[in-house]
C-alpha cells in the first residue's frame, strides 16, 4: 500500500511537471502574444511595444522564461497575471474555490437523484420504471448543458422570478471568507442570511450540472445493480431471507466501486472549469478564467490556471484510487501480500 | 497670436458638466457587460477595451472628455489657451480632491504625463502622447503648460484618452498595489472587483455634484442569452452589446436604447498580391458591394452604410464626396474576369456580415470565398500583411480622419502593422499636413483630399457602421448612451 501510494506520489510529480512545461510551450507556440493581442487598436510604436515585452519579461529567450517560471511556481508563486495585473495565485483560488462549490453542489445533486433512479431501474428491470428513468437518464445526458441552463434560466428566473440568473455571491452580501466555499463559510460563520442567498445562485447551474452528472451516474451503477444482483451470494442472502434493505445495501456495496470511479474521473474534469456552464451562469470560475486568459494571452494566468486544474485533477484521481482500494476488498487483500 | 480655443466649447458643455440637480434616493445600478475588464491603471498596460474605459471612466477623469457628438469639452482643465500654435496653457479646476483626500492640482498632471513621455513609460497609449508632446510643465498651482512639437489639433483628442491617478499615493505604494485598488477624482469610488464584478461606490463630494446612485455593480455576464434573461429579469438595469436580431427581446420592463456607433468596417484588400495589385479590381470590390442591403439585412437598419472611410461624426467627413457607390454591372464585368480564386479572412465575430460581403463578389463572378481565422491568428495575419483580403473593423473613437489613417495608411507611423501593405507618399504629406495644423478648415479640405484618394486607390472597400444597442430597464431614469462607449452615470437612477 506505502509502496503504491509513493509510486502514485512521484507520477503526479512527473505528469506535473510535464503538464507545466506542455502548457508553458503551447501557449507561446500559439499565434499572437499578450502585448499584441491588448495593444489592438492603440497606437503604438515598435520602440514601446519593445518597452512593453521588456516589462513582461518576454523579450527573455524562452528557456530563460521557462526556467524563472518554474523557479518561482516551486516557490509557490505564479507570476502576476498581465491582464489583470494581480498575482495569479489570488485570481486562481477564488476561481477554484467557485468551481469547486458549484462542482461539489452538482454531485450531491446528482448522487441525491440518480442513486435512487439506478436502484428503481435495476430493481424493475425491464419493466416500465425502467423505461421510464432510462428516457429521463437519456434525455438529461443527450440536452446540451447550455441550452438546459438557458432554458433553466429563462422558465425559473426569467418567467417565474424563483432563481438569479447567474453570478455567485452579490456583493451586497457579507459574508467572511475562511474556507472560500461560501456554502460552508456561511454554515461556520451563522450567517443564515448568507446561506440561502448562496444557495439561492448555486440551485440553478448546480442543477444544470447535475443532470448530464445524473444520467452517467444511473446507467453505470443500473449495470452494476443489475450484475451484483445475479451473483450467487446476493441469491444466497435472500435464500437467508435478509430484507430487502439488507439486501439493498450489499448490492449498493459491491456495485458502487466502478461507480465511484468514473464518478471520481468525471468530477476531476468538472473541477477543471465546466466553461459553457459558467459562461452561461456568469459563474466566476477556473474555466472562465482560463478561456478568458486564452483569449488575451496572458500567460502567467494560463500556466497557473492549467496546473491547477492537472493538481485538482490528479489529486481527484489520487482520492478515488484510494477510495477504491478501500472500498474493495479484493484490491486491499491483493496490495496485503 | 493669441487664440483662445475652447471657451466656446467651455461655455456650451457646462450644463453637462457642472453640478446637476439630480434625483436622489436611488437604489443601486447594476450594469452587465460582456466582456470582462482589465486592470485600471490609467498608466500600466494593458489599456482595456471600451468595457474597461467605462467603468475605469467612473474612477478617473481626464484633463478633458469627449462628448456624444466626440469633440472634446473641458473636464479637469477649465480652459485653454494656445500660443504660438504650439503652446497650450491649461487652466485647472481649482475644487478637485482624489478619493483619499489628495489634492488635484498641476502637479499631479506634470507627474503624470512626463511619465507617459518617458520611453520606459509601461502604458500602453503613450506612443501618440510622444509623437505630439515636448514637455509638459506645472506653471502654476492650477496650471499646466504644455509645449508641442508641432502644432498638434489632435491633442486635446488625445489628453481625453489620458485618464490622471493621484501623484503622492502612487509614489508612496507603487502602481503593482495601485492597480489592485485604483483611486481618482470621478464622481464613484473602487470599493472592490472579484472574479465576474466590479463595485463602485458614490464619491459624495465628486466635483461635479454628487451622483444621484450609491453603488455602481459591473457584472460580467459573457452569454448574451443570459445578459437578456439578467435584464429582464430586473437583476441589471443596462445590458451592453446587443445585436441587432435581439431588439425583439427587449419588451415589457426594458427597451432598446441606440447611439451611432464609432466603428468602421471594411473589406482590405492586399495591394502587393493577386488579384488585389490591380486598382481596377479594388474599385471593382468596392462597386460590388450593395451596403444598404448589408445595412438592412444584417443590421435590422441599426447602421449606416459607409461609401468613404468616414462616418458622418469624424472630422474630416466629407457628405459631398461620393465615394463607392453599389453598381453592379460595372462590377461584374471587372470582377468576372479574374481568375485568381479570393481568400477572404475574417474573426468568427464578423462571420456573418464577411459572407454576406462575400455574396455580393462571388455574384459579380469573382471566384471568392471566406476563411474564419481565430482572433490572435487574424491578428498576425493582418498586421504582418499576410491576408489577401480579410472583412475587419476599426474603431475611432477620435472621432478624427486623423485617427483612422495613422494605424493604417500612414507609413511614418513607426510600428509593423502592415494591413493591406498600401502606402502612398501624398497621403503620408496630407496626413503629416493635418496632424500639424491647428487651422481647422485647411484640415477639412486635408482629409477631403485624403478622403478622395483612399476612395480612388480603394485599399479598403468600406462596408458599415453599426450602431451601438444596449438594453435599458425602464425603471432607469437620467440614462442615455453615449457614441464614446462611456456610461455617464452621474445622474443615472432606479427607484428604490
Amino acid at each position: 500500500m506505502l509502496n503504491a501510494m509513493i509510486s502514485k506520489i512521484v507520477q503526479t510529480v512527473v505528469v506535473l511537471f510535464l503538464v507545466a512545461v506542455v502548457v508553458f510551450l503551447l501557449v507561446r507556440l500559439t499565434p499572437g502574444d499578450p502585448v499584441d493581442i491588448f495593444i489592438g487598436e492603440s497606437n503604438v510604436s515598435d520602440e514601446q511595444r519593445a518597452v512593453l515585452m521588456q516589462h513582461y519579461g518576454l523579450d527573455q529567450p524562452i528557456h530563460v522564461q521557462f526556467l524563472h517560471f518554474i523557479g518561482n511556481a516551486l516557490q509557490g508563486d505564479l507570476g502576476r497575471s498581465i491582464t489583470q495585473r494581480q498575482p495569479v495565485g489570488e485570481l486562481i483560488l477564488p476561481a477554484f474555490l467557485a468551481t469547486a462549490e458549484l462542482s461539489i453542489a452538482g454531485m450531491i445533486l446528482a448522487v441525491i437523484v440518480g442513486v435512487p433512479m439506478a436502484f428503481i431501474a435495476a430493481i424493475n428491470r425491464g419493466k416500465a420504471m425502467d423505461h421510464i428513468t432510462n428516457t429521463i437518464a437519456l434525455f438529461c445526458y443527450s440536452m446540451p448543458t447550455f441550452w438546459l441552463g438557458i432554458m433553466l434560466i429563462l422558465l425559473l428566473s426569467v418567467h417565474m422570478g424563483w432563481f438569479p440568473t447567474g453570478g455567485r455571491l452579490p456583493s451586497r452580501v457579507d459574508l467572511e471568507t475562511i474556507t472560500g466555499l461560501h456554502v460552508v463559510d456561511a454554515i461556520l460563520t451563522g450567517n443564515m442570511d448568507a446561506l440561502r442567498i448562496t444557495l439561492h445562485q448555486l440551485t440553478l447551474p448546480a442543477v444544470a450540472l447535475a443532470a448530464a452528472i445524473t444520467a452517467t451516474l444511473t446507467q453505470v451503477l443500473r449495470g452494476s445493480l443489475i450484475q451484483i444482483g445475479q451473483e450467487e451470494f446476493i441469491g444466497a442472502l435472500r435464500s437467508r431471507g435478509l430484507s430487502k434493505l439488507s439486501i439493498w445495501r450489499h448490492m449498493l456495496r459491491n456495485a458502487a466501486p466502478p461507480t465511484v470511479i468514473v464518478m471520481g474521473v468525471r468530477f476531476g474534469g468538472i473541477l477543471g472549469g465546466a466553461v459553457v456552464l459558467e459562461s452561461v451562469f456568469s459563474w466566476p470560475g477556473l474555466g472562465m478564467l482560463i478561456v478568458d486568459a486564452i483569449r488575451a494571452r496572458d500567460y502567467p494566468l494560463v500556466q497557473g490556471g492549467v496546473l491547477v486544474m492537472a493538481v485538482a485533477f490528479v489529486v481527484t484521481s489520487f482520492i478515488v484510487d484510494i477510495l477504491h482500494v478501500l472500498m474493495d476488498p479484493r484490491i486491499r487483500h491483493q496490495e496485503a501480500h | 497670436m493669441r487664440k483662445l480655443i475652447g471657451v466656446a466649447a467651455a461655455a456650451l458643455v457646462a450644463a453637462l458638466v457642472a453640478p446637476v440637480a439630480i434625483a436622489q434616493d436611488s437604489a443601486p445600478l447594476y450594469i452587465g457587460q460582456a466582456v470582462k475588464p482589465t486592470q485600471f491603471h490609467p498608466l500600466l498596460a494593458p489599456p482595456g477595451g471600451r468595457e474597461t474605459r467605462a467603468i475605469k471612466r467612473q474612477i478617473f477623469d481626464a484633463l478633458v472628455v469627449q462628448g456624444d457628438d466626440l469633440r472634446v469639452a473641458p473636464q479637469l482643465a477649465e480652459s485653454w489657451v494656445v500660443t504660438d500654435d504650439k503652446v497650450w496653457v491649461l487652466k485647472l479646476r481649482e475644487d478637485v480632491k482624489f478619493h483619499n483626500g489628495e489634492v488635484f492640482n498641476a502637479e499631479t498632471v506634470a507627474f503624470n504625463l512626463n511619465r507617459m513621455l518617458n520611453p520606459d513609460s509601461p502604458a500602453a497609449n503613450s506612443s501618440t502622447l510622444r509623437t505630439l508632446v515636448e514637455s509638459v510643465v506645472a506653471s502654476g498651482e492650477y496650471e499646466v503648460t504644455i509645449t508641442t512639437k508641432v502644432p498638434a489639433p489632435t491633442l486635446l483628442t488625445t489628453l481625453a484618452f489620458v485618464e490622471l491617478p493621484p501623484k503622492a499615493l502612487i509614489e508612496e505604494i507603487g502602481d503593482e498595489k495601485f492597480a489592485e485598488h485604483p483611486v481618482g477624482t470621478g464622481p464613484f469610488e473602487f470599493v472592490s472587483r472579484d472574479g465576474s464584478t466590479v463595485v463602485l461606490k458614490r464619491n459624495d463630494s465628486y466635483w461635479g455634484g454628487k451622483p444621484a446612485s450609491p453603488e455602481i455593480t459591473f457584472q460580467t455576464i459573457p452569454e448574451l442569452a443570459t445578459r437578456i434573461a439578467a435584464l429582464k429579469a430586473g437583476e441589471i438595469h443596462i445590458a451592453d452589446q446587443i445585436p441587432p436580431d435581439q431588439i425583439g427581446e427587449l419588451t415589457g420592463d426594458v427597451a432598446p436604447m441606440t447611439v451611432t456607433g464609432t466603428r468602421l468596417y471594411y473589406l482590405g484588400m492586399n495591394v502587393n498580391v493577386a488579384p488585389f495589385d490591380d486598382v481596377n479590381i479594388r474599385r471593382a470590390v468596392g462597386k460590388a458591394v450593395d451596403r444598404q442591403l448589408l445595412v438592412d439585412s444584417i443590421y435590422g437598419g441599426q447602421a449606416r452604410p459607409l461609401t468613404t472611410m468616414a462616418f458622418p461624426e469624424m472630422f474630416g467627413y466629407d457628405a459631398n464626396l461620393a465615394g463607392f457607390t453599389y453598381d453592379a454591372a460595372a462590377a461584374k464585368e471587372v470582377l468576372s474576369a479574374v481568375t485568381v480564386p479570393v481568400k477572404v479572412s475574417v474573426r468568427q465575430v464578423d462571420l456573418v456580415l464577411a459572407q454576406a460581403t462575400v455574396g455580393f463578389l462571388q455574384a459579380a463572378g469573382l471566384k471568392a470565398e471566406v476563411e474564419v481565422v481565430e482572433d490572435a491568428a487574424f491578428g498576425d495575419l493582418t498586421t504582418g500583411g499576410n491576408a489577401q483580403a480579410f472583412v475587419s473593423s476599426w474603431g475611432v473613437a477620435e472621432g478624427d480622419v486623423d485617427a483612422m489613417l495613422a494605424p493604417h495608411f500612414w507609413s511614418g507611423r513607426g510600428d509593423k502593422r502592415k494591413y493591406t501593405n498600401y502606402a502612398n507618399p501624398e497621403i503620408d504629406r496630407i496626413f503629416e499636413a493635418g496632424r500639424s495644423t491647428t487651422d481647422a478648415a485647411k484640415r477639412q479640405e486635408l482629409y477631403h483630399e485624403a478622403l478622395s484618394i483612399l476612395v480612388d486607390d480603394a485599399p479598403w472597400a468600406p462596408l458599415v457602421n453599426p450602431s451601438e444597442i444596449y438594453g435599458v430597464s425602464t425603471s432607469m431614469t437620467g440614462w442615455a448612451p453615449s457614441s464614446t462607449g462611456m456610461y455617464r452615470l452621474n445622474a443615472a437612477a432606479v427607484a428604490k
